[in-house]
């Protein structure tokens, strides 16, 4: 065990799967252009909607709810995460199994290989693995960090972290962590999750799925739009980084994690006492304050409830500057996709540091009076932020907040 | 911030087993079986006892009707509620749970996606939904007790109950946490019936009879285990129950093959606990009457050498069975009721074999050693003291 140390961690590799496009350029590329992400699909089973839409993964070739391996035995999920992560991996110039060896994989999800399990529920396929001789794989959600560690040759440990929305933010943080801890000497922190199902069929009969468009601080919002993919994170000390000759993106500065403990169906828009325990956490851990943050990447999901306490929660955090600080969500464009969601945003976050533009809201067209800080509606705007604030909120009231910062910014 | 000497104690347990709800029907169940020597059980016993533990006031708050979360809420209200509601509040309110869970709610995703399925989107309660992620039970338990820390579940195979513990005490040290809810949760899938059957893992007799010549198998057992580890701040608010030395495990780095990875957990752990293999009086190993009983046998006689003979080695899952994801908060459990009683609960469950280990009885247990190895290869290991005051040894 090496000693535990108290730096702040660094992001030398990122990597992207996302209804915008696959790697990191098609991603920033798209989002500065305020492109829209979401698509009509074609759903097997019924939902309760005529029109059924998401923010799909169509770089692959294939349509939602398709796995690319024979017998859906290599799960949609596992794909996106390989992918990412080789993205990541590649960028941080992290080839070989020496600099691997003590490299950790955290995967944060709120489904797993979703897929998967609905492929082996089905009463045919339960039936026949059922009979004598097949060897029937245990249905564990650590499957989908297991596969990563072997595919990408990593040997540190490898966890599946499940916070649902919230888990891609909770993966950087476990990852931060481990390296912290001299655990590990680097972290892949990967959010990921495929379109299952389950999920939209949920989502359709909470009525948290929008019939029409993701508009998130608009007054006429009526819920989110469920996407798919996968963002991943190399997080290492930046000394380890500079010697291997990387270019540091951006510092993880601090993570604050917390749980409403209202019940799932009981949020209330001004009972933020929860996040405030988690925005002190992230703040303590990155020695900064709240009137350091010139941007916040916003969870903003588009429900009703949700974006209203948003923004009644930075109110109460930003103080009189709540109304100079730019909002923004950008969901609006890829759709909520689900684990996969903080991990996207976060590295829409670096990219806003390094290359001095943020994202819009778009389909931001009627203010709500209830929302009205700055969302930057629409268009996106150049800005060269130094200190960014990351919000993630899951279903069932986990929040993980994550502060990013501008490498060498003091 | 991080510091290594900050000392992790354990504050309090809670269980709840096939032997009861609560530590206590557990603890009599283990030292019954010294003197019954693991007599046969059926595998259906080894589901979850009924609730007798009062928690109409947590299924209030909470309205679940999901028998796994009611366990979860029944062990808590067993073992726990004193200890919580004699937290400083701000302590309680920010206090953060961890729980390991190796396969999630599969029957409440199963029944959801096929009601959709196959009688239509309009029959299915959206109020089930939230039941239906691995995460539930964590959340669940976060509102019956109102705390607001982070609310987390973790998979990591087989040992992640462990892992959960031993990231909870991560968290405690550095000083990211004053106070943890860490353990692990499971319930008897017909998937993991399946897995363990298509292995021929599964014990025909439905007795598991770890390291005994005539073990033909595990049976999967239902159970909760709960470790409340707190950051000893130097008040000298109460020395714990034990002390958590050191830890490893998928929080401490996998390499190589199964053995090598025992091996290597086993060594991290008595590393980060400044202990070598003879300070260890006893081990609590996961050992359930398959063949991973020789790996593990294996692995320890290799880091114990000729002294293997005179330390205790305890496998507690002839009681409980294989509870995958509870089984590690369970040994651990195990290990500090024998940390405060002198005498480890457990024996073996059944007779040695010839060639497997002598009968060991501790007059004194100090420290003891907690070992999972899943059927999945993954491992850990947790390093337990007796606790005393500061600086004294």
């Amino acid at each position: 065990m090496k000693p535990a140390f108290d730096r702040p961690q660094q992001t030398p590799g990122l990597g992207v799967v996302s209804p915008l496009g696959i790697g990191v350029e098609r991603f920033h590329e798209s989002l500065s252009s305020g492109r829209n992400g979401i698509l009509p699909i074609q759903v097997p089973w019924a939902t309760g909607y005529e029109l059924n839409q998401a923010g799909v993964v169509t770089e692959l070739g294939l349509p939602a709810f398709v796995s690319d391996g024979i017998g859906g035995t290599d799960d949609r999920a596992h794909t996106f995460a390989r992918m990412a992560g080789r993205m990541a991996l590649e960028q941080a110039g992290l080839h070989n199994p020496q600099q691997l060896c003590r490299c950790a994989v955290i995967v944060g999800t709120t489904w797993g290989a979703a897929l998967e399990v609905e492929r082996s529920t089905q009463p045919r396929t339960a039936r026949r693995s059922a009979g004598n001789g097949e060897v029937v794989e245990p249905h564990q959600y650590n499957g989908l960090s297991a596969g990563l560690k072997t595919e990408l040759g990593l040997g540190g440990p490898d966890l599946v972290v499940t916070t649902t929305c919230a888990a891609g933010n909770h993966a950087i943080s476990m990852a931060a962590d481990l390296v912290q801890a001299g655990v590990a000497d680097a972290a892949l922190a990967v959010g990921v999750d495929a379109l299952a199902y389950l999920v939209l069929l949920g989502f359709s009969r909470l009525l948290l799925q929008s019939p029409d468009r993701c508009r998130p601080f608009d007054l006429n919002r009526n819920g989110t739009i469920l996407a798919e993919g996968a963002g991943a994170l190399l997080v290492e000390p930046a000394a380890r980084a500079k010697r291997r000759g990387a270019e540091i993106l951006a510092e993880v500065a601090g993570c604050g994690l917390s749980c409403d403990a209202a019940g799932p169906f009981e949020g209330n828009a001004t009972d933020v006492r929860s996040l405030h325990i988690a925005a002190e956490a992230a703040f303590r851990e990155a020695r900064c304050k709240p009137e350091d943050i010139d941007y916040v990447s916003a969870h903003g999901s588009a429900t009703q409830l949700n974006d209203r306490k948003e923004t009644f929660f930075l109110k109460s955090l930003l103080g009189d500057r709540a109304y100079d600080v730019p909002v923004s969500s950008i969901k609006s464009m890829i759709g909520h996709a689900q684990g996969a969601a903080a991990a996207l945003e976060a590295i829409a976050c670096i990219l806003s540091l390094n290359r001095g533009v943020i994202y819009p809201t778009v389909n931001l067209e009627t203010p709500d009076p209830e929302c009205d800080l700055d969302y930057v509606a629409n268009e996106a705007r150049e800005c060269r932020p130094d200190t960014i604030l990351s919000n993630a909120f899951g279903l069932g009231g986990n929040n993980a907040l994550v502060i990013f910062r501008r490498w060498n910014h003091r | 911030m991080s510091d290594r000497s900050a000392r992790i104690l354990v504050t309090g347990v809670a269980a709840s087993t096939r032997c009861g709800v609560g530590v206590g029907p557990f603890f009599a169940r283990l030292e019954r079986n010294l003197s019954s020597n693991g007599a046969p059980s059926e595998g259906d016993r080894y589901r979850f006892p009924p609730i007798t533990t009062d928690i109409s006031e947590y299924v209030r708050i909470t309205r679940t009707e999901n028998e796994l979360t009611r366990q979860l809420l029944a062990a808590v209200a067993a073992d726990l509620t004193q200890t919580i509601e004699a937290m400083e509040a701000s302590d309680r309110e920010r206090m953060g749970i961890v729980i390991g869970n190796t396969s999630g709610n599969y029957a409440a995703y199963r029944q959801f996606y096929l009601t959709g399925l196959n009688l239509g989107y309009i029959r299915v309660n959206p109020a089930h939904l939230p039941g239906t992620l691995i995460n539930y039970q964590a959340v669940q338990l976060s509102n019956a007790l109102g705390i607001k820390g982070q609310s987390t579940t973790l998979s990591s195979g087989s040992s992640c109950g462990l892992d959960a513990v031993g990231h909870a005490a991560m968290r405690l040290r550095l000083g990211k946490d004053e106070s943890m809810l860490a353990g692990g949760i499971q319930e008897i899938s017909e998937y993991d019936r399946r897995f363990l059957r298509s292995r021929r893992l599964l014990s025909p007799t439905g007795c598991v009879r770890p390291y005994a010549a005539s073990r033909d198998g595990t049976i999967p057992g239902e159970a909760v285990g709960l470790l409340l580890l707190s950051r000893d701040r130097g008040r000298g608010d109460g020395q714990g129950l034990a002390e958590v030395l050191g830890w490893a495990g998928a929080v401490g780095g996998l390499t190589g093959e199964p053995a090598a990875r025992v091996a290597q957990v086993i060594e991290e752990s008595l590393e980060m606990a400044r202990l070598r293999p003879e300070d260890i009086d006893a081990v609590f190993s996961s050992a359930n009457g398959t063949s991973a009983d020789e790996l593990e046998l294996g692995v320890l006689r290799r880091i114990f050498g000729d002294r293997l003979g005179s330390v205790a080695v305890y496998a507690i899952k002839s009681v409980i069975g294989e509870c995958f994801a509870a089984s590690g908060p369970l040994q651990c459990i195990a290990a500090v009721h024998a940390l405060n009683h002198g005498e480890p609960p457990a024996d073996r469950g059944a007779a040695p074999s010839k060639g497997f280990l002598p009968a060991v009885r501790l007059g004194r247990c100090t420290r003891a050693l907690v070992l999972c190895v899943g059927l999945d290869h993954a491992c850990s290991a947790m390093v337990f003291g007796r606790t005393r005051p500061q600086g004294s040894d």
